[in-house]
């Protein structure tokens, strides 16, 4: 058996004193002693696990209470700022002044699906992935900056070998590129395409820049 | 940084520099409360976040001339149970699954690392088996056999009857024994060594 100086309690007065500890009749500090004594006493252990099995767990009572590092209250602060100035308390607390935090769920969310969108970028280019012919894009009338594109969950694709597409008799939007995945993995796929002004000393007349963006989400994830 | 009575006293005339200093003097306790109910980080630091945006509200309502850490303590302790209730109401949401233990846990417990190991592994056998506890019972096992409170300190800090805080504390147990027996017979293997 493993003793601390300070535990005063050997396994003869554990023994007389389970009775009363199974039943709850001891003063809270006593009770804490004994209940490290059985966890660190094999033997007086085994007695008490075998009048009450919830005893197994006593040894989480001596979990490390030590303070947590400072990178784990990274946010903490700022995310109660958040909350006090969204429930109500504008007038008399102050935001944060910055982005509004966001839970760290949605954030691994965003985070893959950000992963996700960088790896389709890849794959567009990769050879043996069918695309469909794109249809020429109408630039913005105007050409100022504008976000014209647009956002359609444009294609699904299921099963093995051969892909199945999906469009519920919707036309395709004009701006949209389908990428065909040739793995039998779910998959949504989303195009949007933004258009800016021409680059600065570009000539008179130019047309706007279109940056299209894709992303590619597996359908099992819920985003 | 001022004393605690002065940050309180503050924050209630809403000092928000006075107030961020108080969540710096309390988060750790906070949190720690909120992880024994709930046994998950994550869900802990939500709680203790949400603890301190309720007493933002609150503590103009505080009476001085009471302790303000069982005040506060019951903040956080109802927002963990009120947690763990609507955590219930999502089918299969967050809960570990349940699952045999296949490599076992060692039993000898010993110093160091391997204790350390070894609380690990029963705080998730413990999350495992809790999951059948109700809220309230799963609050009361945890400030009982884990914050090491009396029946009494628990039953105020529930604003509950000290015989309810039994109540609870008996069915918990009973409950636990018997996942521990169903689940995890390998730990009932008599004296060790």
């Amino acid at each position: 058996m493993s003793h601390d100086p300070t535990d005063s309690f050997d396994c003869g007065r554990v023994a007389l004193s389970l009775p009363a500890y199974h039943r709850d009749d001891l003063p809270p500090e006593e009770r804490r002693l004994i209940r490290r004594h059985i966890h660190e006493c094999p033997a007086c252990f085994a007695k008490a696990v075998a009048s009450d099995p919830a005893e197994i767990l006593a040894p989480l009572a001596e979990e490390d209470s030590s303070a947590r590092p400072d990178p784990f209250w990274d946010g903490f602060w700022p995310a109660i700022q958040e909350g006090i100035a969204r429930e109500g308390d504008r007038g008399r607390f102050r935001a944060p002044n910055r982005q509004a935090p966001i839970t760290r769920r949605a954030a691994a969310l965003l985070v893959l699906a950000a992963a996700a969108a960088a790896i389709v970028f890849v794959m567009v280019g990769a050879p043996g992935w069918p695309r469909m012919p794109r249809a020429p894009m109408a630039p913005p009338a105007g050409g100022s900056s504008a976000l014209v594109g647009m956002a359609d969950e444009i294609a699904t694709a299921s099963g093995s070998g051969q892909p199945v597409i999906f469009h519920e008799g919707r036309p395709l939007p004009p701006t949209v590129e389908l990428v065909r995945t040739p793995d039998p993995a779910n998959a949504r796929i989303f195009s949007m395409t933004y258009y800016e002004d021409p680059a600065p000393g570009a000539p008179a007349g130019s047309s706007p820049r279109a940056t299209e963006l894709v992303l590619i989400v597996d359908a099992g994830i819920e985003l | 940084m001022a004393d605690e009575i002065t940050l309180i006293r503050r924050s209630r005339e809403r000092d928000e520099r006075a107030f961020e200093h108080l969540v710096l003097l309390k988060r750790e306790k906070v949190f720690r409360i909120a992880l024994s109910i709930l046994g998950n980080e994550e869900d802990a630091r939500d709680v203790a976040q949400t603890a301190f945006i309720r007493l933002w509200s609150a503590i103009g309502g505080f009476d001085e001339a009471s302790a303000f850490d069982p005040w506060f303590s019951r903040i956080v302790v109802n927002l963990a149970i009120d947690f763990l209730r609507k955590r219930r109401h999502i089918p299969h949401a967050l809960e570990e699954p349940i699952e045999e233990v296949t490599g076992g846990l060692p039993p000898d417990i010993q110093p160091g690392a391997e204790a350390e190991a070894m609380r690990s592994e029963l705080r998730r056998i413990f999350n495992r088996l809790a999951v059948k506890l109700a809220p309230a019972q799963r609050a009361v096992f945890t400030l009982k056999e884990v914050e090491g409170m009396s029946t009494e300190e628990i039953a105020s800090l529930l604003e509950i009857r000290p015989s309810t805080v039994r109540n609870h504390l008996m069915q918990a147990r009973r409950i636990l024994q018997e996942g521990l027996r169903r689940r995890y017979p390998e730990y009932f293997r008599g004296p060790r060594k």
